[in-house]
């Protein structure tokens, strides 16, 4: 479990490296792209975020029981 | 004239139960390879006129085929698709499903090849019907409940699109399908598209019904109807604003009910919701990129979605089982099919040198150039969802989740792993080599999406989604539900309107007859005390005061003073 999550952080911040030595600075269309990581940190908060989103819609509101139409 | 692709799919669904297995499974196999002949001979005849093939029946011009790029590029995956499908579905052994098959796509290709709004509303009719049939199963009673509500939701679209032409053919304007404005006909036409297209607030029909179907019934399914929709709106409604916001709230609403879903196939369904939503965006874009985008973003999902459908189906196939929380630990026993998946789930997420990237790079760069900063934002959010649904929530509970003991572990015939193998060549194929799809585009494509600035953008959304989700997956649960959708209000909300005021309505009725037999029979009975011997039946009665009262009633408005 916790080498999962090494491993995912060591591929990170390889990435973000990589960004910042490798892509020159270019013509960009909006002011985020030109930080670095920025995309990293898109994917992380961006997917627990709808993660959460998701699983309390569901709690609070959408999900029902297996039968629920056979009942109704 | 060529001969039309569609009849020969149509002539074979007809001559199937006439052969042997064999013969049927030679068919199967040669039958797309015929049709691509016959679609280049159409291409081959004469460039410069797209029209090809017209059938006058009584003062109507049918036009059976026309071949511009738009419509040439969809029958040409098409028929691609079908040779792959036909090959996961080769051992199949319900005739029903070879023939509604046949069928389905014939039809396909000829909405897409239709010159005009009436053949492409026949086709369009023959597609839902072949379809219906695909979705019926007989392992699972509640698919014909299903078809049900699939046959009444495109049947509501098909009258919408009959109506659309008939105001059309009123009002003495042009047939032909090409670009539609947004009056009365088009807006019906509009709502019918919207249906097939499975946009919100009209998508309930799919998650419902894709999933009620066989294994390989579900890969026909998951391809044809929502992308005739799509070509039929870049063909009628490229750049119209509202397509833009539609296809917002799709790819939305499909990711998140995707994160809640339990079953595979309904999970994967949701995801066909989510992707229409982005190639619609890229039609309500407009401009050549975004056009070239949702295009291009069609034919890539045929494609990975097909395959993601496929490694599902086998799935279901190997362990009966479709629900995240039945399955698990599947990752020693179905490496292969582990691989297949991963291959989808990647290309849907669109990582670098897979066909999903090939595509979902020309729509953020559309959503770029048009300077729409949030789209762009909502677009990666979105293929952050997709990643972390099927990428990763899916993968993790079907494969490496807790170790599930199966009652019986069915082999998979060696076709299906064929017919996966062959999916995943042609997804990495367009991925790495993506002049391939860009060629056949309807515009030329001068966008480099191999630049190291947005591999390393999108090589990072996806790493970083990696680690969100292994950071919370221990908090994760799959959950043995359903989740309420849109069909809520057709399903309980019909009966809610069945039990409030129809039975209400039927029991004042039924006391209403009653009161009248009983009436009626009383002066029956006083009569035959008058007159005896004379009896008069309960019909003569009221007729006798409805005359007496039509008399009056047009004696009164004939005499009454002005």
């Amino acid at each position: 479990m916790a080498k999962d999550i090494i491993i995912a952080f060591l591929i990170g911040i390889i990435l973000v490296l990589s960004e910042i030595f490798f892509v020159h600075p270019h013509k960009v269309h909006f002011a985020w792209q030109e930080i670095p990581g920025f995309y990293l940190l898109l994917g992380i908060v961006g997917g627990i975020c709808i993660m959460f989103f998701a699983k309390f819609l569901g709690k609070v509101f959408l999900y029902r029981n297996d039968n629920y139409y056979k009942d109704n | 004239m060529p001969i039309h692709p569609a009849f020969l799919y149509f002539f074979a669904a007809a001559i199937i139960p006439l052969l042997s297995d064999k013969a049927r499974k030679l068919t199967q196999l040669l039958l797309p390879l015929v049709a691509a002949g016959l679609l280049s001979q159409i291409l081959s005849i004469n460039p410069e006129t797209p029209v090809k093939s017209v059938i006058t029946v009584g003062l109507f011009d049918f036009t059976l085929i026309k071949a511009d790029t738009l419509a040439i590029i969809f029958a040409g995956i098409f028929i691609l698709f079908s040779l792959l499908a036909n090959l996961y579905a080769l051992n199949c052994k319900y005739k029903y499903v070879h023939i509604a098959a046949n069928i389905y796509v014939g039809s396909s290709i000829g909405a897409v090849l239709a010159g005009d709004l009436v053949t492409l509303f026949i086709f369009w009719e023959i597609m839902a019907i072949a379809s219906a049939c695909l979705i019926w199963n007989s392992r699972r009673p509640h698919s014909m409940q299903s078809l049900y509500r699939y046959v009444l939701l495109h049947g509501a679209g098909g009258l919408c699109f009959f109506t659309g032409i008939l105001i059309k053919l009123i009002a003495h304007e042009s047939l032909h399908f090409g670009a539609l404005q947004l009056d009365i006909a088009g807006i019906l036409i509009f709502v019918s598209f919207a249906i097939n297209a499975g946009l919100p607030p009209v998508h309930a029909w799919l998650p419902d019904a894709y999933p009620a179907g066989r294994a390989e019934a579900s890969i026909y399914l998951c391809t044809f109807t929502t992308k005739v929709a799509v070509y039929a709106f870049a063909r009628g409604f490229s750049g119209s604003e509202i397509l833009l916001w539609l296809g917002v709230a799709a790819a939305i609403y499909g990711v998140i009910y995707a994160l809640m879903e339990n079953d595979i196939r309904k999970l994967l369904s949701y995801h066909i919701i989510c992707q229409v939503g982005y190639m619609v965006i890229g039609i309500g874009l407009g401009a050549h990129l975004g056009v070239n985008g949702g295009i291009g973003h069609a034919i890539g999902n045929i494609l990975f979605k097909g395959l993601l459908f496929m490694s599902a189906g086998a799935i279901m196939q190997m362990t009966s089982h479709t629900k995240l929380s039945e399955l698990g630990g599947l990752y020693s026993t179905a490496k292969w099919i582990l691989v297949f998946h991963m291959l989808g789930a990647f290309s849907i997420a669109g990582l670098p040198f897979l066909n999903g990237y090939v595509s979902k790079s020309l729509l953020v760069a559309a959503a770029g150039y048009k300077h729409l900063g949030w789209l762009e934002l909502t677009l990666m959010i979105v293929a952050v969802g997709t990643f972390m649904s099927i990428g990763l929530k899916l993968t993790y509970f079907a494969f490496f989740h807790k170790n599930t003991v199966y009652k019986q572990l069915h082999p998979l015939p060696w076709n299906c792993y064929a017919a996966m193998a062959l999916t995943a060549a042609a997804c990495l194929a367009i991925g790495v080599y993506p002049e391939l799809l860009y060629r056949f585009l309807p515009y030329p494509v001068k966008y480099n999406i191999f630049t190291i600035g947005h591999i390393l953008q999108t090589l990072q959304m996806l790493a970083g989604t990696y680690f969100g989700f292994c950071l919370i997956r221990k908090f994760l649960h799959t959950k043995d539900a359903i989740t309420l959708d849109f069909d809520w209000f057709y399903r309980l909300g019909g009966s809610i309107f069945v039990k409030g005021i129809c039975i209400p309505l039927k029991l004042g009725q039924e006391t209403i007859q009653a009161g009248w037999t009983h009436l009626i029979e009383k002066t029956n009975h006083t009569f035959e005390r008058l007159v005896p011997g004379q009896k008069i039946n309960t019909v003569a009665i009221p007729l006798l005061l409805m005359i007496c009262a039509c008399l009056f009633m047009s004696l009164f408005l004939i005499l009454r003073p002005y």
